[in-house]
């Protein structure tokens, strides 16, 4: 490896020397990946692929925001750095009816038809599959069982957020540094306003009216942003308005948490004993209350290699790949990617390695994205219009400062309702 | 005239250099402000090409102007800017003058109190927002916790008990994010003040300084009456460079807390550019007025000196 | 007298002391991220674990296995190498020049090259993105070295023209009556006298180019791709990894601190920026 490095350090320097580019002769993608664990790992499994086709894959693996900005102004701008790209559900609709991701075609051994139906859903665009989910989630309650019962208190599928706020209670003992609930406050339309959209989802809530009138100004807003603030601001850790899935994680795994509402992938990072599940409560409201993600590759428009990365998207998201992760040396069926279809629910070594694979698959279904009256767009915790991460982000600041008390509640629902309302009139959505 | 020439020409590939650096782009940028151009918008797919056909006027300029959230950005550059200046200033001074006399080990310390100044800015935001000020995590909650710890300590905690129980502060948040981004700032830039004014010192007059020493002046007087006004040149100086580096602070905003609280002037710029790219120049176009304002104070104070 | 003699055996103690905490604190973050990049993720958040732990150099390892450090840290030393030397190429003539022989405007043409230093990298992104594109060379080392250069040639000028301003100028007329050639005045004596403030010029642009973290992570992908970006690529994966993270930092910054140690007398003495009468 060292050897390796070293000499390709050498070649680098002798071009740069001699003016002469690298010309490959075998077919070479660059991969825009998201520096998650299920992506990394994807790095080694994917050796066997260069193996067997013959494709060399350059990795460019960067932090969320800045993998965003890097694919969006890259594909904007006619594309042609990535030849397969990790995007988001979010992204995957509107990019595909815009044209910036080529529609996906797969042989029948692919079997489509496996792929969750609603994860299928999110990442098509009248009816076109845009991108291919690598791995699919949803969130869920997870908690400390041995706290729950030493309290005296239990969570079940679907409990009240009054019940919920009363076990955050009972297992709140800051003196011995286990906080009731963790959750989400770091500002970002994919971090708090991932958590907190479900919370408004759940009191009836919803992001825009079918003219795409923003509607932080309503009731239900009002009731859930204050419910996340007392709930979060009480019982959670100091700090909370930093904290997003990484920071949770650390300090759940530092047993530091009573209970956390996230992901249901954070279930197989979870390294404290007597974890139990349960599923995201709700207020009674149809929308549901728990979220539908996935992280997905696609194919921009202007790829050089666009038939090549199509076949390599196929063989990274197929029922192979997860057997490949499974029977991994280096690996095992603990960390394989899930939430993309049906058939790694059924494996029994899955199941075996994964007690979380029940409850993660029954959010998965429950979670609805399809626009309905309530909620008029497309996405459960986000909308799919190209307006929403400048909306979403604008009302993330907003509540972040709600939670550290920078602001009031109000103030921080009129700021975010005045703010969404320019970015929407700016948009052209209405005058 | 020939005298004339070999200067110009010599200035040449650095002005055409430097021309072709500002026109081209910031060119663009003003015609992008002047245009309706969006990344992507489905009901207006026509404004995703940078197309004359999309003029509108001073649209994108009403739209940033009408924006709290520039206004709080223009405060907070300019906030976070005074601040470090103010700070990198005093600490270096006192540091600068703390150090300017021998004593055992004086480049072991000289070595320790620059190195900070080679750090990379992203570094700089990852080490002191995680490990050093997250309150459950970082050094601080660690610390705090094991000060908090004290009050169950045998025979001291009765002591301790005394105090009130001590709250990590969270630095992340709305009211405290620009003081991270601050002291994280001020810790990477000392440094460079302290270098700068302690080149300067060593070439104080030291007969002056002897003098005044014979003449019963105390530590305070020589410093206040000697040393300080010594260094008002290298203070401009000083002020100068880190205004220009600072005015443009990107990468400790979006760590510490994705401008939450401590917006700047380029973060916000930096969220438009995500799709609002005619906003996006016109609020770059307001950036670059201020920037040129900053500079015309900053010039005049410095200016003078340097042609001297 | 006697007051006098106290203080200063007093100050024999106090000032180095003073001194010494004060450059420990300053080091302390530096010192904490080396010792966290020896630690595994799991130890580096227990306070149990603060100094005493079981030293690993997992982090190191997994750091050029996994993510091609030696890419990432070649590109850096090519791309600042190549910067800091086209910018002194440009910036040595350009300042010689303007020392020696100022006119009129010399004083506006300096200030307006520093104000474009002022100007917000954002909001030129998307043309750079558009130009850079249509010319072919976005992700090249080509249009780093450019990029990097041209961000710090103001600077660069700035700092050789009050280096050089004062160098008598009878040396150079002197030089001039002995019939030297313009190359000549600068090879045979401003070079010889100049060298220290080249020096310490080359030095700061240098680090000012390994630290860039704007543009070197927005116009490349792979081919020019530096450490700035290996760090972007590991600031926020899953799970929260202060000691790959540390492992990581250590790695980019650390060959720049130690050429830091190496020259910081070289630095001291040419950071004058005409400050220094």
């Amino acid at each position: 490896m060292k050897m390796k490095s070293a000499l390709r350090a050498a070649t680098a320097m002798s071009l740069l020397a001699t003016g002469v580019s690298a010309d490959g002769h075998a077919t070479e993608l660059t991969i825009a990946i998201v520096n998650n664990g299920h992506m990394i790992n994807m790095q080694t499994v994917a050796e066997a692929y260069t193996e067997e086709t013959g494709v060399a894959l350059t990795w460019v693996s960067l932090e969320e925001g800045v993998l965003r900005e890097q694919v969006t102004s890259d594909t904007a701008t006619g594309g042609g750095q990535y030849d397969v790209i990790n995007i988001g559900m979010q992204e995957a609709p509107i990019w595909g009816e815009a044209g910036w991701i080529e529609a996906l075609e797969f042989g029948d051994d692919y079997d489509v038809d496996d792929m969750l139906p609603a994860i299928r859903n999110g990442l098509s665009a009248n009816g076109t599959l845009y991108a291919a989910p690598f791995y699919g989630e949803s969130s869920m309650v997870m908690y400390r069982k041995d706290l729950a019962d030493a309290a005296g208190v239990a969570i079940a599928d679907n409990d009240s957020w009054d019940n919920v706020a009363a076990a955050a209670a009972a297992m709140h003992d800051p003196e011995n540094d286990v906080y009731g609930v963790c959750l989400r406050g770091k500002p970002g339309w994919g971090d708090n306003m991932a958590f907190v959209t479900t919370v408004v989802n759940s009191f009836g809530g919803a992001w825009f009216d079918a003219d795409g009138r923003p509607q932080l100004d309503s009731d239900e807003w009002a009731a859930a942003i204050n419910f996340y603030v007392e709930l979060l601001g009480t019982y959670g850790p100091p700090g909370s308005e930093g904290n997003s899935f990484n920071e949770i994680l650390a300090l759940y795994n530092e047993g530091k948490c009573g209970m956390w509402i996230d992901a249901t992938i954070a279930a197989s990072f979870l390294e404290v004993d007597g974890v139990a599940y349960a599923q995201s409560p709700n207020a009674g409201n149809p929308v549901g209350a728990n979220w539908l993600w996935a992280w997905a590759m696609a194919v921009p428009a202007g790829s050089p290699n666009a038939e090549a990365a199509n076949d390599f998207i196929e063989w990274a998201t197929s029922k192979a790949y997860v057997e490949a992760v499974g029977n991994h040396p280096e690996f095992g069926w603990g960390s394989v990617p899930t939430g993309t279809r049906t058939s790694t629910y059924a494996i029994p070594e899955f199941q075996a390695a994964a007690a979380f694979a029940d409850a993660e698959l029954a959010a998965i279904e429950s979670a609805a994205p399809e626009a309905t009256d309530l909620k008029p767009y497309v996405g459960v915790q986000f909308a799919a219009i190209p307006e929403f991460p400048e909306v979403g982000s604008a009302v993330a600041q907003e509540i972040a400062a709600a939670l550290s008390g920078a602001k009031t509640v109000e103030e921080a629902l009129a700021d975010g309702q005045a703010a969404a309302d320019a970015i929407m009139k700016e948009a052209g959505y209405y005058e | 005239m020939a005298n004339r020439t070999i200067p110009r020409l010599l200035q040449t590939p650095a002005v055409v250099l430097l021309l072709f650096w500002m026109l081209i782009p910031l060119g663009m940028t003003l015609f992008f402000s002047f245009i309706r151009y969006v990344l992507n918008n489905l009901r207006n797919p026509h404004w995703t090409s940078p197309s004359i056909e999309n003029w509108r006027g001073f649209g994108n300029y009403q739209f940033v102007w009408g924006q709290d959230s520039f206004w709080l950005a223009m405060k907070n550059s300019l906030v976070i800017v005074t601040s470090i200046l103010f700070l990198t200033v005093i600490l270096g001074v006192l540091i600068a003058v703390l150090i300017n006399r021998s004593f055992k080990g004086r480049g072991i310390v000289r070595v320790l109190l620059i190195s900070p100044f080679f750090v990379m800015p992203a570094v700089n935001g990852v080490l002191w927002i995680n490990m050093i000020l997250d309150p459950v995590l970082g050094l601080q909650g660690i610390a705090v916790g094991a000060i908090n710890d004290l009050q169950n300590a045998p025979l001291v905690g009765w002591f301790f008990s005394l105090w009130p129980t001590l709250e990590p502060i969270s630095f992340r948040a709305t009211q405290t994010s620009s003081i991270a981004v601050i002291m994280m700032v001020v810790w990477q830039w000392t440094p460079f003040a302290i270098l700068i004014f302690m080149t300067s010192l060593q070439s104080e007059d030291q007969q002056q300084k002897e003098a005044a020493v014979l003449d019963g002046a105390s530590t305070w007087s020589q410093f206040r009456f000697l040393t300080l006004p010594h260094l008002g040149r290298p203070i401009a100086i000083v002020v100068m460079i880190q205004a220009i580096f600072h005015l443009s602070l990107y990468a400790e905003i979006e760590i510490v807390s994705r401008g939450n609280g401590n917006k700047n002037l380029p973060y916000y710029i930096g969220e438009l550019v995500n799709n609002n790219i005619g906003a996006a120049s016109a609020a770059g176009i307001f950036a670059v007025i201020l920037a040129n304002i900053v500079a015309i104070f900053l010039l005049r104070m410095v200016g003078k000196t340097l042609m001297e | 007298m006697a007051i006098v003699a106290t203080q200063s055996k007093l100050g024999k103690i106090v000032w180095p002391v003073l001194a010494w905490t004060v450059a420990l604190l300053f080091f302390f973050p530096i010192f904490w991220m080396i010792l966290t990049s020896f630690k595994t993720d799991a130890d580096a958040v227990k306070p149990e674990f603060l100094f005493r732990f079981t030293p690993t150099l997992e982090n190191y390892t997994n750091m050029t296995d996994n993510y091609d450090y030696w890419r990432f840290a070649t590109n850096s030393i090519i791309t600042s190498v190549s910067a800091t030397l086209f910018t002194l190429f440009v910036a040595v003539p350009c300042a010689y020049a303007m020392a020696f022989n100022p006119s009129r405007g010399t004083k506006d043409i300096l200030m307006w090259m520093l104000s474009t230093k002022m100007l917000p990298a954002a909001a030129v992104l998307y043309p750079m993105i558009f130009l850079t594109k249509s010319l072919g060379i976005y992700d090249t080392k080509f249009l780093i070295v450019m990029v990097l250069s041209l961000i710090n040639l103001p600077i660069a000028i700035w700092m050789l023209f009050t280096y050089f301003k004062d160098i008598p100028k009878d040396i150079i007329e002197a030089g001039q009556m002995d019939g030297l050639t313009t190359w000549g005045e600068v090879k045979e004596i401003l070079v010889p006298l100049a060298w220290g403030g080249i020096a310490s010029t080359a030095l700061l642009i240098f680090i000012f180019c390994w630290n860039e973290a704007y543009w070197t992570v927005r116009l490349t992908t792979t081919e020019a791709a530096t450490l700035s970006k290996l760090i972007e690529g590991n600031r926020a994966p899953e799970g929260l990894f202060f000691g790959r993270l540390s492992a990581v930092s250590t790695a980019a910054v650390g060959p720049i601190i130690v050429l830091g140690w190496f020259s910081q007398k070289q630095l001291v003495q040419g950071l004058t920026f005409g400050a220094v009468k």
